[in-house]
């Protein structure tokens, strides 16, 4: 499998991620044999056998309760995660425009 | 020397401030060298170490770890600390809370010396992904300590610290300990709460102790372990409670973890630590782990599947760094990439590209989901070697500490370093890393004790023979 500079690009993208054109070039001839070694996966048979669905060999459901964490009405606690923000304006979070 | 540092404590030879100046001044004297702490943090230590005093003092009972110099790999969140992960984008970023292992720490009276040196975001095998400059090998400066914990394992192997903190999510505890000559553990996923540590690749991580014994890495894990309602990861202990010793011990051997291409000198010294475990009682078994060889690309697909996910929270938002805007005409999309572009090191940006492609349309079916009815298979060559034997004994790493600079060029080969350690993330079990023979230059080398899900009491008894 070998990705050209083009599709380096249009990953980049989805991924959001701006990369230099020497990056993009790097990135295509490294990630292309990184998937050549991955690849050999392909060979394994696996007809009947389920994904595994995490870390965990035989995992259980965890359930709770849908309480409100006391968290949530802690104003000093939100002025405070806010405040992590580069950019803010009167209390919120500021980001360039959508469209 | 955890026990030790407590009863000295205890019998007032001297006090947890002197202790902590102590290592306060070698941690930042050895660090010109070795950059082993990201930040030292010593007005927090000082604070901590005059609390267990007063503790002391009023003749309350000391918890073991009161007053015992740590450190913690800066990935994992302490409150008012700084927490880079060791990126630029985090450069200035300063926890607005404790992770659940560093809240239990605090509860034993942990005296904080610092956040150690790591691969970004935890990415690497070698610490030298660090945008704060690589950390180095105190047994030479001119290699690497290993990684992604490597400035943990430098630290404790360096007295900076009597036990760190890391996190592995491919061998990032184990590999650095052999690498420094200290004991680590991965622990059995859902042990240890992963509350407060930056997430990588959420079905490999687990947090886990690094420390000069065997017996204190056990004393660390069992002051971190447990379930917590922040974590659903974590689950309720099954301890396999086993009482073990050589005489009634079965040993695997698995052949796939002897290649062609180690070390000599890697492969002698565990081939005798075998021989020394076989002539201390222990039934040495020959076994097969048959798709030990397909693990390493199941991981390599898996890790950065997850890692493209989880590293989308950083996009100059919230927190961290945000890119300079050049114009008025910027949109919020042009800030997510110029942030990310800019602030991201090459290996986090490789790994987040290949992710992305690997998850995206069209290649999920042929490249995760693949790996994940792998991992069912390597899941399941762990369950069948673990009715035939109690642990497994392996090399840590193919190879002693590398250079500095070695193996930065081509990925592969770097990726190829982590073939012994990522099966056991894939699979979910325990495994640790005990120092047992140098190089003849000096180099420390780890022998990788596996044990089956929740086996990590038998990993500390067969380690703890095995370090003496």
């Amino acid at each position: 499998m070998s990705l050209d500079i083009q599709q380096i690009e249009h990953i980049a993208n989805l991924a959001r991620i701006e990369l230099t054109a020497l990056e993009q070039e790097k990135f295509a001839s490294q990630l292309s044999s990184i998937l050549d070694y991955v690849d050999k996966l392909k060979k394994t048979p696996v007809t009947s056998v389920l994904p595994a669905d995490g870390g965990t060999f035989e995992l259980t459901n965890v359930f709770r309760a849908d309480a409100t964490s006391e968290d949530v009405f802690d104003v000093d606690l939100a002025k405070q995660l806010i405040a992590l923000a580069p950019e803010t304006d009167n209390g919120q979070v500021k980001v360039e425009k959508i469209f | 020397m955890i026990e030790t540092i407590h009863q000295n404590l205890l019998a007032k030879k001297y006090s947890a401030l002197e202790l902590t100046q102590d290592y306060l001044k070698r941690a930042t004297e050895k660090n010109n060298e070795l950059n082993a702490f990201i930040t030292i943090t010593k007005t927090e230590a000082l604070q901590q170490a005059k609390d267990v005093d007063q503790l002391i003092a009023s003749g309350a009972e000391l918890p073991l770890l009161a007053g015992v110099p740590a450190s913690v790999k800066d990935i994992i969140l302490v409150e008012g600390v700084r927490a880079t992960a060791a990126s630029k984008i985090l450069a200035s970023y300063v926890a607005p809370y404790d992770a659940t292992v560093i809240t239990k720490l605090k509860e034993q009276g942990m005296v904080l010396i610092g956040k150690n040196n790591c691969d970004e975001f935890a990415m690497g095998s070698s610490t030298e992904n660090s945008a704060y400059q690589p950390a180095k090998n105190p047994f030479d400066i001119s290699r690497v300590p290993g990684g992604s914990s490597g400035g943990s394992a430098a630290a404790v192997a360096a007295d900076m610290s009597v036990y760190s903190l890391g996190s592995d999510t491919g061998g990032s505890i184990r590999q650095p300990a052999s690498f420094c000559g200290v004991v680590g553990l991965k622990p059995t996923y859902g042990a240890v709460s992963r509350y407060g540590l930056m997430a990588m690749a959420s079905s490999l991580d687990q947090i886990g102790p690094l420390a000069r014994s065997v017996a204190d890495t056990q004393i660390v894990f069992n002051a971190i372990k447990g379930q917590d309602k922040m974590d659903a990861t974590s689950t309720p202990a099954k301890p396999i409670n086993k009482e073990k010793n050589f005489s009634n011990l079965k040993i695997g051997v698995p052949k796939e973890y002897f290649i062609a291409g180690m070390n000599s000198e890697v492969e002698e010294v565990i081939k005798n630590t075998i021989h020394v475990a076989e002539k201390l009682g222990a039934q040495i078994v020959p076994v097969s782990l048959p798709h030990t060889e397909q693990a390493l690309a199941v991981y390599y697909i898996i890790q950065p599947a997850e890692t493209s996910a989880n590293l989308a929270r950083f996009d100059g938002i919230r927190y961290g760094q945000r890119a300079a805007i050049d114009n008025g005409d910027e949109k919020l999309i042009d800030v997510y990439k110029k942030t990310r572009g800019q602030y991201f090191g090459a290996e986090v940006k490789r790994r987040i590209v290949l992710g992305t492609y690997i998850l995206s349309a069209g290649y999920y079916d042929a490249y995760y989901k693949q790996a994940q009815k792998v991992r069912t298979l390597i899941q399941q060559d762990f369950k069948e070697v673990f009715n035939q034997v109690d642990v497994l004994i392996t090399p840590v790493a193919p190879h002693p500490a590398f250079k500095l600079g070695e193996k930065m060029s081509d990925p592969l080969s770097m990726y190829l370093e982590d073939v012994f350690t990522v099966p056991i993330n894939v699979a979910g079990v325990p495994a640790l890393s005990v120092p047992v023979g140098k190089t003849k230059t000096g180099l420390p080398i780890g022998a990788q004790i596996i044990g089956p899900w929740w086996g990590e009491e038998t990993l500390f008894a067969v380690g703890q023979t095995l370090e003496n």
